[in-house]
């Protein structure tokens, strides 16, 4: 769907709040820049609190498109348990009400928990949706696929709350990396976790977000591959659709047996989720998050004019049924 | 997914020893020096950085390895070992962490630390039983015996097996085990996640060290599962990454030295605390010994390092097929060899011609041979990249003590060899030996992102908001020092071979952190330098010499350290672009002091690792 069309969803729907999250990124602006705000209840932007007290640029002309209706929350995005209880008492605070989440910048580790606390609050009859815009193109001023850069360094592995799975000591590891195009960082957590296994994700040109996406995408993933020739297979999945990289990844760690398995969910925020509902379904499942030494802060992402919605109520559902014997 | 040596394709893989079967990990391990200070029954910490052998020494320790070693050495066996590995697994969640400060903090955590020891007890019995045990009738009155222990105690009752309908075997057994102790893992993390939004309370039951541990332990002995004259070794792989409440918790434990149980602790040099829960420290030797396994080597002379990579790696050929010795595998440059044995010959003879007797002059020539060879080099053709770094030797020099570098960079060398080669590569090139420890000097220092330095760079900093500063203050520091030492190295001075620094003085509090990093991370060696006098002692930072390539500096045997005022390497942790300006000018006041301008601003002595 084109972006231009997000504000008549919006007079459709008439959500009572659209939670954003700040970035140094453009695309946290996208939708606040686009969407008819006089649609929108109120809403809430979640912003840094280890950045400066200002909010940066990007981040000031989402706050003032989304006008004198949205609060400005801090949260510590290195703090696991600040973030559990911002986003927690979000949703408590707004049970029943229909909600909008614009999931395109948050860190996966920010979108895992809101997920976790998202699908409790579907369940208590709150409608969410969630939105994301893709890239257009990631690291654009650098031509050279091999030198296209996200991220640098990892300065920690853990597993996120809500997601730390059963992990038993003595079951071999294996690891589900859904790959993009962060490769040092990919190799960094790996190289923390040294899994017995890894099953290497990542989308073909039918089913990435473009086809340049996909070409670098498949760059990383045979660099990784090379790597770890001794213990990698590799899998194709659809990045573009939700339910259908659900189905995927649940078949794939359905054939894993009785291991230790740790999801990396490392491409896009669509297979994120993704890979998040499958750890949801399987409370043995682990995923970790791998915060970077430092973003490319100067040259990150693009923003496309699409944006790709969903609700999780049609999800919820889906489990649900799936659940059913 | 154990691993099986026989059809290995990389001799020199870097296995992660959990996954090696039992005779794979008797047929690779080959360090019994390390191994010997580890089996004494006591409580000890074994630090040092990733790499360096600490997993596989654990391995080796637990019981269907030590059941294999004993045999052939014919040996009875006096202890049972359960290996508890920490990281990735539930008990570092950060929902546990994130209790300090609330009620449930000290009892949650150790509930949570105990059912986590549990569980590695049951998980895996073929590791830690006998295989006659584990058919034994005596599981059933080990069960019955705890059931009856926790059906009476109200704290505990939910720790309580169930058979319905199934007969009590050791597997069973050790599968219900596993499964209410992930029932009761899965409630307490709900219970964490829960607790972080408000003060719920806990009504389910608690593990202790007593209830939990100590109580499996003892009654597995009464029924002879364990043999009853056994010492029983809790091998806890990576305690670093305990949180704070729980490592205060470990304290407790380790302190309380009950006689039969004894924790041997592996930690990457960041252990947090050795205070307990009630603010006491534990103390060393009282409570604990202490293992400075990276260091092990350099203590008791380099040459049993070096013995022990060439056992390593005629091991591993052998798996290949190829009878060949590490120096055959691993070559030298012959031309470069004889080019540098013509130069040494040639400034010997200068020097005897100047009135030094023979040895001194061959002495002389030794120390600086290869300072002058990299020079006519650097001097004159402007190639000093063409100096190779190969031959065994240089190879087990760069690997700075880390068995994991020198089989890391051998696996890599054998790929790339593997490629011109075929099938079976006989021998590495002395120019892939040298483009490999190149390309990881270089990845360590540089600012591009490339998937290859991976391997050596990686980071595992506490959420503290500085950290990043305090790796671009370390990254400062490590390219200061290398520059420093490589102006040296090119100077015309006497001795030129530096690779570390003791301070003159007492270092600021901000650069001691930023080298104890280094020490974390592997960048720097800690040891000890005497003073003149022989009376006192001074901590004396070592770069690693995987970063040798980067910074062309000579990685052979002997090497001085300069003894330096703080406050001049201090600067260095601010540089920015005037980096090379700074190291130019301490390089010229050291130079300086030598013709009497500052004296005693450096000087050469050995090493005290």
């Amino acid at each position: 769907m084109k972006l231009s069309e997000l504000s008549l969803k919006a007079k459709e729907s008439q959500p009572d709040l659209f939670i954003a999250s700040g970035s140094f990124e453009p695309r946290c602006a996208s939708i606040a820049k686009t969407i008819d705000v006089t649609y929108l209840g109120k809403s809430i932007f979640l912003a840094n609190q280890r950045n400066a007290t200002e909010l940066g640029p990007e981040e000031e002309v989402a706050v003032k498109c989304l006008g004198d209706e949205c609060l400005v929350t801090r949260v510590d995005l290195e703090s696991p348990s600040g973030i559990w209880s911002v986003v927690g008492r979000i949703f408590r605070e707004h049970e029943g009400q229909r909600i909008w989440v614009d999931i395109t910048t948050m860190t996966r580790e920010l979108l895992a928990v809101v997920l976790c606390h998202a699908i409790t609050a579907v369940r208590q009859s709150t409608d969410i949706t969630f939105l994301y815009v893709p890239a257009e193109e990631y690291n654009p001023r650098e031509r050279d696929i091999a030198r296209k850069w996200l991220s640098r360094g990892c300065r920690i592995v853990q597993p996120i709350i809500g997601y730390s799975g059963i992990i038993v000591p003595g079951k071999p590891l294996v690891t589900v990396l859904l790959m993009g195009f962060e490769l040092e960082r990919a190799l960094l957590t790996l190289n923390y976790l040294e899994p017995q296994k890894i099953i290497l994700c990542s989308g073909n040109s039918n089913s990435s977000i473009s086809a340049p996406h996909a070409e670098a995408n498949e760059y990383f993933k045979s660099k990784l591959d090379a790597l770890y020739s001794d213990r990698c297979t590799t899998h194709n999945i659809v990045l573009n659709d939700v339910t259908k990289a659900w189905g995927q990844l649940q078949m794939i760690v359905d054939q894993l047996g009785d291991v230790n398995v740790i999801l990396m969910p490392m491409n896009t925020k669509i297979s994120t989720v993704a890979a998040l509902l499958v750890a949801l379904d399987n409370p043995r499942i682990q995923v970790v998050y791998s915060r970077p030494e430092v973003y490319n802060t100067e040259d990150y992402a693009t923003p496309s004019d699409n944006v790709v919605m969903f609700s999780l109520n049609d999800i919820n559902a889906i489990q649900v049924q799936q659940s059913q014997p | 997914m154990a691993i099986k040596l026989e059809g290995i394709h990389n001799p020199f893989r870097v296995f992660v020893p959990d996954e090696l079967e039992p005779k794979d990990a008797d047929y690779l391990w080959c360090d019994n020096n390390r191994y010997e200070r580890l089996v004494d029954p006591n409580n000890t910490f074994l630090n040092g950085p990733r790499g360096c052998g600490k997993s596989m020494l654990f391995r080796v320790l637990e019981n269907d390895v030590q059941r294999l070693r004993l045999k052939s050495l014919e040996c009875e066996r006096r202890f049972t070992s359960i290996y508890v590995p920490v990281k990735s697994y539930v008990v570092v969640s950060p929902e546990f962490a994130a209790l300090r400060g609330k009620q449930s903090d000290y009892y949650i955590n150790e509930h949570i630390l105990c059912l986590h020891v549990l569980s590695a007890l049951f998980s895996r019995p073929e590791r830690i039983f006998d295989e006659q045990e584990l058919s034994s009738e005596e599981w059933r009155a080990f069960v019955d015996s705890w059931n009856a222990f926790h059906k009476e105690n109200l704290a505990t009752k939910d720790l309580v097996i169930k058979f319905d309908g199934l007969s009590v075997n050791a597997e069973t057994v050790c599968r219900q085990f596993t499964a209410t102790l992930e029932k009761l893992v899965s409630g307490v993390q709900h219970y964490a996640r829960t607790v972080l939004d408000e003060q719920l309370s806990y009504t389910d039951s608690l593990a202790t060290y007593d209830t939990g541990i100590l109580k499996a332990i003892e009654l597995l002995q009464h029924h002879n599962l364990i043999a009853r004259d056994h010492y029983v070794y809790l091998l806890l792989d990576d305690a670093d990454e305990l949180n704070l409440t729980q490592t205060e918790i470990l304290n407790s434990w380790i302190g309380r030295r009950s006689g039969k149980l004894f924790f041997k602790v592996s930690t990457q040099l960041g252990y947090k605390t050795f205070r307990t829960s009630t603010g006491r420290v534990i103390q060393r030797p009282h409570d604990y010994e202490h293992i400075d396994i990276w260091t092990t080597y350099t203590r008791s002379g380099f040459e049993e390092y070096q013995n022990l990579i060439a056992d390593i790696v005629t091991k591993r050929l052998i798996l290949k097929g190829i009878n060949k010795t590490p120096q055959e595998y691993f070559p030298l440059d012959p031309d470069q060899e004889k080019k540098i044995l013509d130069l040494k010959q040639g400034i010997a003879a200068e020097a005897e011609k100047e009135g030094m007797d023979r040895r001194k002059a061959l002495d002389h020539a030794y120390r600086i041979v290869e300072s002058e060879y990299l020079k006519q080099l650097g001097g004159l053709s402007k190639s000093s990249h063409t100096y190779k770094y190969c031959g065994f030797d240089t190879l087990v020099d760069v690997s700075s003590c880390l068995v994991r570098n020198f089989l890391e960079a051998a696996a890599q060398m054998y790929l790339f060899a593997k490629a011109d080669q075929g099938r079976v590569v006989q021998q590495i090139p002395p120019e892939v030996q040298d483009a490999v420890l190149r390309l990881n000097a270089y990845k360590e220092i540089t600012d591009e992102p490339d998937e290859v330095r991976a391997g050596f760079y990686y980071r595992f900093d506490s959420e503290d908001p500085a950290s990043q500063r305090d790796s671009v203050a370390l990254m400062n520091l490590v390219k200061g020092l290398g520059g420093l030492f490589q102006k040296m190295l090119l100077s015309d001075r006497s001795e030129r071979r530096y690779f570390s620094v003791a301070f003159q003085d007492r270092p600021s509090e901000y650069l001691k952190k930023i080298l104890d990093l280094g020490v974390q991370r592997g960048l720097f060696q800690r040891g000890f330098v005497g003073d003149k006098e022989g009376i006192t002692k001074r901590p004396l930072y070592i770069m690693t010499r995987t970063l040798a390539p980067a910074f062309k500096l000579i990685v052979k045997s002997y090497a001085g350290h300069l003894s330096i005022s703080s406050a001049s390497v201090e600067q260095f942790l601010y540089a920015d672009v005037s980096l090379p300006t700074m190291i130019n000018k301490l390089y010229k006041s050291i130079v300086g002091a030598e013709y009497g301008e500052q004296q005693g601003l450096f000087e050469d002595s050995e090493e005290i690792f």
